[in-house]
């Protein structure tokens, strides 16, 4: 294998893993930020003020990081039926054609993210006064590793030997 | 329009995931508009934004540590146990054990894969109609978004402005007549067929004690969500975690099935499923954004009004619409573009928005063991190793009762709205 190759395997596996470390952390705060608002209210008699917003925050960055993994995991639904019946070549032209719809359409919201981006450096959340660039730079990072995945995925259905899905069945962690 | 629609169409038949066909189409269509682009990422955030939809996260991963957990294999010896002695034993308590599973979790796939994997070896060897079988316990899987907790329901709420509460309260009665509809259809099909279906195990008083002891755990979880919410102690989400801490506690300390090595790899599985449901969330912010935009319900009501202005017409028409949907869409993104456009409607027609959702639920879930897209169908022959179309011409008999309950639901309006209006008024 050219070394080049190598790095950049060993690029994509700490993306991945870093990514999926985030993802851990993140859903586990998101947890633990309602039941100790559950418990602030019932137990402890007091409210936890703004656990709600970190939570709803934290829930963003979980799904939008989220979404590149469910990519890889081959979790993202769609109706497949007609696709495994076409002929090799059929395969990998419809693989190409979702490919590059399919990546117009992310670029255009990670494009997008960059406006949001600009206003969030003037805007503080409701409860907490969290700086909202924190929440809308999920955008950008999320997707562009959704993109990553979705590329990776639908240029093996496209550059495959065989166009029979070959994914790897590794797991994410 | 027409050249997205077409568009849109073929991404979804091409079989390019549902969050880029909705995506895509939504983004020509603002091109066409005119419209600047950065409203993408604008309603891309916003429909993430939201408390209520947290409840999702949470259903997924308390139903991924309840089937860790064991909870699956204790709710089957209990199914065993009540009903193991009825003639059909196997599809008697396959359906029972479906049903307890869709009151813990919130995913109809997930309930019809365990149910399925620990069902079918003992029915094989047995040599019980197989077809018949995943076809049954795929019907008893799509019981998930109808009995609460739902995914669906809350999804359904927070778009339609109804209580994600009294929703989770209006599916009881419908959800537990399915149930019982599609235990009538595995014992009048081992009437039937007699012989293979004859074998079954003595009733007995004190293993049905025993199995129900071991499973209370497991009942604890719907008492926890419903009675919570009900009793207004918590918010949905609020329950939703209660319901994960639960099943941690469960898990980890009473079946102690669950070891803490297997939660992160649990945790990242929950992000990921969660994920794949509520990008398409995400996505359809955009369509709902465009609809509202273009004023679609307002022109939707208008056109049917001069149809008829008669609700049961209204509502047999929805019907005969939404069934055709759920057969070709995934439930979630069906919700997502139709219940912002059918609420305003079903309201101009004086219909209860609970008596809608529920019916839209019903509709859905049958969608879910209809080809070609059926979820649950899926599932269940993929477990089983038999051709979908095989299992989908044994759907008959199941599907025609959960169509009776859909009738009996559309027509009967208080069969919905008789338990959510009696909690109210206590």
């Amino acid at each position: 294998m050219a070394p080049i190759v190598q790095v950049a395997e060993r690029v994509l596996h700490g993306i991945r893993f870093l990514i999926a470390v985030c993802v851990v952390v993140l859903f586990s705060y998101m947890v633990v930020a309602i039941l100790t608002l559950v418990a602030g209210r019932y137990v402890f008699g007091f409210s936890v003020a703004g656990a709600a917003e970190t939570a709803t925050f934290a829930q963003i960055w979980v799904i939008f990081l989220a979404a590149g993994i469910a990519m890889r995991e081959k979790l993202h639904i769609g109706v497949d039926i007609l696709y495994e019946v076409l002929p090799d070549v059929l395969k990998r032209i419809t693989a190409l054609f979702i490919l590059l719809l399919g990546s117009w359409f992310l670029w255009l919201a990670i494009l997008g993210s960059q406006r949001l981006l600009q206003i969030g450096q003037m805007q503080t959340s409701s409860a907490l006064g969290i700086p909202m660039w924190i929440p809308y730079l999920s955008l950008p990072v999320g997707l562009g590793y959704f993109f990553l995945e979705f590329s990776i995925a639908y240029l093996k259905k496209v550059f495959a030997k065989e166009c029979a899905d070959n994914n790897n069945k590794e797991t994410a962690l | 329009m027409i050249l997205v629609m077409v568009l849109f169409v073929l991404l979804l038949i091409a079989g390019a995931p549902i969050v880029f066909t909705m995506g895509i189409s939504a983004s020509l269509v603002l091109m066409g508009e005119e419209i600047p682009m950065s409203i993408i990422s604008q309603r891309l955030f916003a429909g993430l934004d939201s408390f209520t939809i947290m409840a999702i996260p949470f259903f997924v991963l308390s139903g991924l540590l309840m089937e860790r957990g064991g909870i699956a294999r204790r709710m089957i010896d209990f199914a065993t146990a009540l009903v193991g002695w009825i003639r059909g034993s196997l599809l008697l308590v396959s359906v029972v054990s479906g049903t307890g599973l869709a009151a813990v979790s919130g995913s109809g796939s997930a309930d019809t894969a365990a149910t399925a994997s620990l069902m079918l070896p003992e029915m094989r060897r047995r040599c019980y109609d197989i077809d018949f079988a995943a076809g049954l316990m795929a019907a008893a899987g799509s019981l998930g978004p109808v009995i609460p907790p739902s995914i669906m329901m809350i999804v359904l709420a927070s778009v339609g402005n109804v209580s994600v509460g009294d929703m989770f309260i209006a599916g009881v009665v419908p959800g537990f007549l399915m149930a019982l509809g599609l235990l009538l259809a595995g014992y009048f099909h081992a009437r039937r067929y007699g012989g293979v279906y004859s074998q079954v195990q003595p009733f007995s008083l004190k293993e049905l004690g025993a199995t129900a002891l071991r499973a209370i755990p497991a009942f604890l979880m719907p008492i926890i969500i419903i009675g919570g919410i009900v009793g207004g102690v918590f918010t949905p989400t609020e329950a939703a975690s209660v319901a994960v801490a639960t099943g941690l506690l469960v898990g980890l300390f009473i079946y102690k099935e669950l070891k803490f090595r297997d939660l992160p790899r649990l945790i990242l599985r929950a992000a990921s499923i969660s994920a794949s449901v509520m990008m398409i969330i995400a996505v359809a912010n955009i369509f709902s954004w465009l609809v509202a935009r273009e004023g679609v319900p307002q022109l939707l009501v208008g056109f049917l009004q001069s149809l008829s202005d008669n609700p049961w017409v209204f509502l047999a028409l929805l019907n005969v619409g939404l069934i055709f949907v759920g057969m070709f869409m995934e439930s979630i993104a069906a919700i997502l573009i139709l219940v912002p456009v059918l609420m305003p409607v079903a309201q101009s027609y004086g219909i209860d928005p609970l008596h809608l959702g529920v019916v839209i639920i019903i509709n859905l879930s049958i969608g879910m063991i209809t080809p070609p897209y059926g979820i649950t169908l899926f599932v269940a022959s993929s477990i089983a190793q038999r051709p979908i179309m095989r299992v989908a011409g044994k759907i008959i008999l199941p599907l025609s009762f959960m169509l009776a309950v859909l009738l009996l639901v559309t027509y009967v309006p208080s069969v919905v709205t008789a338990l959510p209006d009696f909690f109210r008024t206590r």
